[in-house]
């Protein structure tokens, strides 16, 4: 069994990211931008806090790490389920659902079941979106891709 | 290359859930009992809400779909990482990382303290090896 390509897992990580950070840059300040308001005002959340710099920063980072994390997890199973898009998306999926499980079980203390509904269908598209566009740069020099 | 056995999945994600239940019981209960209870203040929710059947049924639910998912990402790694309880770490991490992504996320929003952050993702990555390393156990292929 070949071993992970660390290079082309950096730079499928990378693009997946830039799409990922695309993604939720659209989702979170205009398609769900009065959700976040609502949420910011019934939870006694600071929205100056919510849209700092230093949250938006963080935000950048976190979606570029999930991108590496969307190509390691493409790379890491495609032995057993073969490369290409399926695979992606099933990594793709494998990431949103741990995300998605986590936001159900804060949705009775923080967020509401219907911002939940919204933002984790976004969530998956922006998960999908990444890990076609990660999987699609990775490839490993004995598999013919 | 064999399939995925199923069957062990199903097993495995059921044990790896109960024992992810039974550390985020025991969990909540002391380690992040403060650290509820002022999340709680904070967002204007009942406390005694947050300890209801229908508070608490989410996260039941949560761990037990979790437990699976480990299981079955532990199943989709094992023949490029190999079986054994490297893998299963290795596996359980991963999914760790994305939660706690999007949980980092969540504090940089003044979600919660730095400090809850921290002793949050410390005992969930407890949790989360804790239950990769029992559900992988049962795992087997034919």
């Amino acid at each position: 069994m070949s071993r992970v390509n660390g290079g082309k897992l950096v730079a499928g990580g990378i693009l997946a990211g830039v799409v990922m950070n695309i993604c939720d840059y659209v989702s979170n300040n205009f398609i769900l931008a009065a959700d976040w308001e609502h949420i910011a005002r019934i939870r006694n959340v600071d929205m100056a806090d919510m849209s700092s710099t230093s949250s938006l920063v963080t935000y950048v980072v976190v979606d570029m790490l999930l991108g590496l994390l969307v190509v390691w997890t493409y790379a890491a199973i495609r032995p057993r389920l073969g490369q290409g898009p399926g695979t992606a998306i099933v990594a793709g999926f494998m990431v949103f659902l741990a995300q998605a499980l986590l936001m159900a079980s804060y949705a009775v203390s923080f967020l509401t079941w219907d911002v939940l509904i919204r933002g984790g269908v976004l969530m998956l598209v922006s998960a999908l979106a990444g890990a076609l566009a990660g999987g699609w740069v990775y490839a490993e020099e004995d598999s013919g891709d | 290359m064999a399939s995925i056995n199923t069957g062990r999945v199903v097993v495995g994600g059921l044990v790896g859930g109960v024992v992810a239940n039974a550390c985020d019981l025991l969990l909540h209960l002391t380690v992040m009992k403060d650290d509820m209870a002022a999340m709680a203040q904070k967002f204007g929710t009942d406390p005694a809400a947050m300890q209801s059947m229908s508070a608490v049924a989410p996260w039941i639910v949560v761990d037990f779909v979790l437990g699976l998912l480990i299981v079955w990402t532990y199943a989709a790694m094992r023949p490029r990482l190999g079986p054994g309880p490297k893998t299963a770490v290795i596996a359980g991490l991963t999914l760790f990382l994305a939660v706690t992504a999007v949980v980092y996320g969540f504090t940089s929003m003044g979600m919660m303290s730095m400090g809850a952050f921290g002793r949050g993702s410390t005992t969930e990555l407890v949790a989360t090896v804790l239950a990769s390393l029992a559900g992988a156990a049962v795992y087997k292929e034919a």
